[in-house]
Order: structure tokens, then C-alpha cells, then sequence
């Protein structure tokens, strides 16, 4: 299991350290680093869509529904907000990109290794690391960073419609206490957890397709390794930096 | 002045089959004859044809060393190797076209990923490639859409549109249709003779494409390896 991530984290370095190398910006790799960010990100702006219209509305009323017996809306506010941010959105977004991406480019990656496209590609100097792996994984990450910060703000504007039927509040008073008052600290954490998630998930995603050797029928095993692993380790990494959160929180 | 192919050199190889670990060859020396076509054998053809993806620096040796030059490859980083790759031109077997980039996009690709010659000469040298091994209307089709003949017959091209001086090809005519490799052995002549292409080391049953070409043997084994200097009056008799 550790001997796992190392490996991934190690392939994860090199792969990211070509952001210093001048040929990982030439036009053709500049041209597969935007369609990458299409496939993971673009694509994936309709289903956050939905996804964050039931939601928004379904977490927002729910929490007036259940807290407001208790306590004041305006305290209730900015526990959802934190929540929201902290906790459901990388988790979300993460399990979303396992599901759309991950299991996507672990095929992609290793129906070319069966296909032996990557040999070829090495046979005439293009580096499969530079071409295949940087622009996953490095958009993998940006994409999952910018596919949460939609979610949030689709999420809480899409709450506004709960709150606005359900209960007194201005829109201003409202967005001043989910979007306006948005702490530091929640920021970072979920840039954080998505990021590493975003790591995470691309990489394993492109060592499994790798790991397939030269039979078709290991690409799907590789892909839903990829999806197994990717889960175990988003749960991991959101409940490590839950922990750290908490423990940040407590000490200050 | 006469400007050679360069230099390959085996020192102290020792190569095993990465299925099953067999012996190909064993602390061999060996320096490949410069300008000097070699068709490569073997009792196993896989063994061929690890040989071949050894020479084309697409696998470490389990021991010993690969030198171009008098320069070790083996050693070397990727980055520093890409001038050498494209030196070298790399056919193998039906497979290696990206699935994902039309015909005309995987001929072009090895150009325009090294930014080889302007864009428009690359454009105009790949469209009379098509035209030339009558290609024409399959540019935009993708490689699965298309028969195994004509994806072979691209793998090869694809290798030998960047105009590299060794062409290392394993089985180039398998699978191509009579007027394919006619066309093909044509064009690789025609590459040879204007001193583009200075040596082909290659690995061919075909007797059309064997016959074609002057070349020695190089014949691997567990013990050694055997070199033959064939001449082509010895051939023909």
C-alpha cells in the first residue's frame, strides 16, 4: 500500500517537474494540455450543473429545515458554508473526476500501451512522460481546483432559492454570509484536498494504463484499479487534511 | 566529402527475453558496418525483434553497453537522446499508429512535434506521400478505419518522414500488397541512393523485399554473433 503511493508520487514528480522543461510548451503539447482540460473540464460543467442545482437546495434546506428549530439562521449559515467547502466539494468533485476522468484516461493510457502507440512514440523522440503524462496530470489538477470552485458558488447561489422561500432572509444578507465571508482557512483546505486529489486520481489513473502490458482485456482490470485505488486514497486525502483542519483549529 | 551513417556498437551486450528470459545474445562486441545494410536473424523471431527495439534504444540491455558514436546510449538521459532518435527511423509490426490522430496527423506528427521544416513544406511533403503511394481520400480517416495493409504501410512511412539516416525496420513488407511494396521498396531505394537513408538494419522473410537490396546477415544466438559479408553476386548464384 505505501510502496503504492511512493510509486505514484514518484511518477507524480516526474511527470510534473517537465513544467520546467521549454519543450513541454510546444504547440502540439500546448494543443493536447487544452484538449485535456476540455475533456476533464469542460465537459464536466453540465453534470456540476445539475449536480450542484439539486444540491444547493436540497443541502440548504435541509439544514434550515433541521437546525433553525434549534438555532439561530444565522449561525446555521456559515456551519454549511464551512461543510460545503471543507467537506463536500472536494470529496464530490473528487469522486465525479474518478468517474469521468480517471477511468478515462486509464483506458486511453492503456489501450495505447496494448496498442504499443507509446513504443512509437518513443521510437521518434517524443517523451511519453512529456506528452502523455504531464498534460493529464497537470490539468487534472487545474481542472479539479476550477471544478470546485464552480460547484461552490453554483451551490450556494442555487441554496439562495431555499432560503429565499423558506425563510426572511435578504439575498444579501445571505450571500454576505456564505460567499462573502468565506475564511482563509476553508480556501486553503479545499484547495488542498482537490489538488492532491487531483494528483492523485490522474496519476494512478496513467500508472495503471502504463502498468498494461500487451492483452486488451487488462485495460478494463487496469481501469477499475484505477477507479479503486483513486477512491481509497481521495478518502484518505480528505480525511488526513479533516484532521489537520481540525487540529489547526483547536491549537489557535 | 562523403558523410557516413554513424557509428553502432555493441560492447559486452548481453540481452534476455523479457517474457521468458532467454538468452538472446550474450557479452557480445560488435560493431555494426558502417553504410552497410544488415538483415538481422534469429531462430526466434520475438528475439529478432527485441534486438531490433534494443538497436532503436527503446530498451536498456541487461548488460553492457550501446554506443552511437563512440558515445554510450545506455547512460544517456531521454532529453539527450532525442537528436539521436531522429537519426533513427523505427518500423515495427502492424502496431504504433495514434489511434486517436487521423492518417495524415500521425504521418505529420513526428514533424510537427520537433518542429521540423515550416509548416507548409511539412504539409506539402506529407500530402505527396499520400499521393505517391495513392493514398489520397484516406487522410482524414482514423487508423482503425482503414485496412491492415494501409496501416503498416503508414508505419513505415511514418518512420521515414522525418528523413532519418538508419532505418531500423522489423518485417516492413508483412501484410502489404504487391504494388504496396513495390511502391515502398521504390521509395526507400530512391531515399538511399540521394544518401538520405545510409543504412537499413532490418529483419525480412519477404523474398520480393529480400531480393531488392544489397545487405549482410547478422545472425543472433545464445553463443554469439554470427556476421556474414553477403555480396550480391553470391546472392544472385
Amino acid at each position: 500500500m505505501l510502496s503504492g503511493v511512493i510509486g505514484t508520487l514518484q511518477l507524480g514528480y516526474i511527470s510534473l517537474r517537465e513544467v520546467f522543461s521549454p519543450k513541454t510548451f510546444s504547440r502540439t503539447q500546448i494543443q493536447v494540455f487544452l484538449n485535456q482540460i476540455y475533456y476533464t473540464g469542460f465537459q464536466s460543467l453540465s453534470l456540476i450543473f445539475i449536480l450542484a442545482f439539486i444540491l444547493g437546495n436540497l443541502i440548504v434546506f435541509s439544514f434550515v429545515q433541521q437546525l433553525s428549530a434549534f438555532v439561530q439562521f444565522d449561525l446555521t449559515l456559515p456551519f454549511v458554508r464551512s461543510f460545503v467547502i471543507e467537506e463536500l466539494t472536494p470529496f464530490l468533485i473528487g469522486l465525479l473526476v474518478i468517474a469521468r476522468s480517471g477511468t478515462a484516461v486509464a483506458t486511453e493510457i492503456g489501450n495505447m500501451k496494448v496498442n504499443q502507440e507509446i513504443l512509437a512514440l518513443e521510437s521518434f523522440g517524443v517523451s511519453p512522460i512529456r506528452y502523455l503524462l504531464f498534460p493529464r496530470i497537470f490539468s487534472g489538477i487545474l481542472c479539479v481546483l476550477a471544478l470546485a470552485f464552480y460547484f461552490v458558488i453554483l451551490l450556494f447561489s442555487f441554496g439562495s432559492l431555499s432560503v429565499l422561500t423558506l425563510t426572511h432572509f435578504s439575498i444579501l444578507h445571505y450571500l454576505d454570509l456564505v460567499l462573502f465571508s468565506i475564511e482563509t482557512r476553508e480556501i486553503v483546505f479545499c484547495s488542498l484536498k482537490c489538488g492532491f486529489s487531483g494528483l492523485f486520481i490522474f496519476t494512478i489513473a496513467c500508472q495503471e494504463g502504463l502498468n498494461v502490458r500487451s492483452s486488451l482485456h487488462e485495460v478494463p482490470q487496469a481501469a477499475t484499479h484505477a477507479v479503486m485505488r483513486s477512491l481509497v486514497v481521495v478518502i484518505g486525502i480528505n480525511a488526513v487534511l479533516t484532521l489537520v483542519s481540525i487540529l489547526l483549529k483547536e491549537s489557535l | 566529402m562523403k558523410v557516413h551513417s554513424f557509428q553502432i556498437r555493441l560492447d559486452q551486450v548481453t540481452l534476455l527475453d523479457r517474457d521468458t528470459r532467454e538468452v538472446i545474445i550474450k557479452n557480445v562486441d560488435f560493431d555494426f558496418p558502417m553504410d552497410t545494410h544488415v538483415l538481422v536473424r534469429s531462430e526466434h523471431h520475438h528475439h529478432t525483434n527485441q534486438f531490433l527495439k534494443f538497436i532503436a534504444i527503446l530498451c536498456d540491455p541487461d548488460h553492457g553497453s550501446l554506443l552511437f558514436d563512440q558515445r554510450n546510449i545506455t547512460e544517456a538521459a531521454y532529453d539527450d537522446l532525442t537528436q539521436t532518435r531522429l537519426k533513427l527511423g523505427y518500423a515495427f509490426d502492424y502496431g504504433g499508429l495514434l489511434s486517436n490522430r487521423s492518417l495524415f496527423d500521425n504521418l505529420l506528427f513526428p514533424l510537427e512535434y520537433h518542429d521540423l521544416l515550416d509548416a507548409e513544406t511539412r504539409t506539402t511533403k506529407v500530402k505527396s506521400l499520400f499521393k505517391r503511394f495513392s493514398l489520397e481520400g484516406l487522410e482524414n480517416k482514423k487508423p482503425l478505419e482503414v485496412s491492415g495493409k494501409i496501416r503498416k504501410l503508414l508505419c513505415v512511412l511514418r518512420a521515414l518522414v522525418y528523413d532519418p539516416q538508419v532505418v531500423i525496420l522489423d518485417d516492413p513488407a508483412l501484410g502489404l500488397s504487391p504494388e504496396m511494396k513495390e511502391d515502398l521498396v521504390l521509395y526507400i531505394k530512391e531515399l538511399m541512393e540521394n544518401k538520405t537513408i545510409k543504412q537499413m538494419i532490418f529483419f525480412s522473410q519477404d523474398h520480393f523485399w529480400l531480393q531488392q537490396f544489397q545487405y549482410d546477415e547478422l545472425i543472433l544466438d545464445e553463443h554469439g554473433v554470427y556476421y556474414q559479408d553477403l555480396h550480391k553476386e553470391k546472392r544472385s548464384a
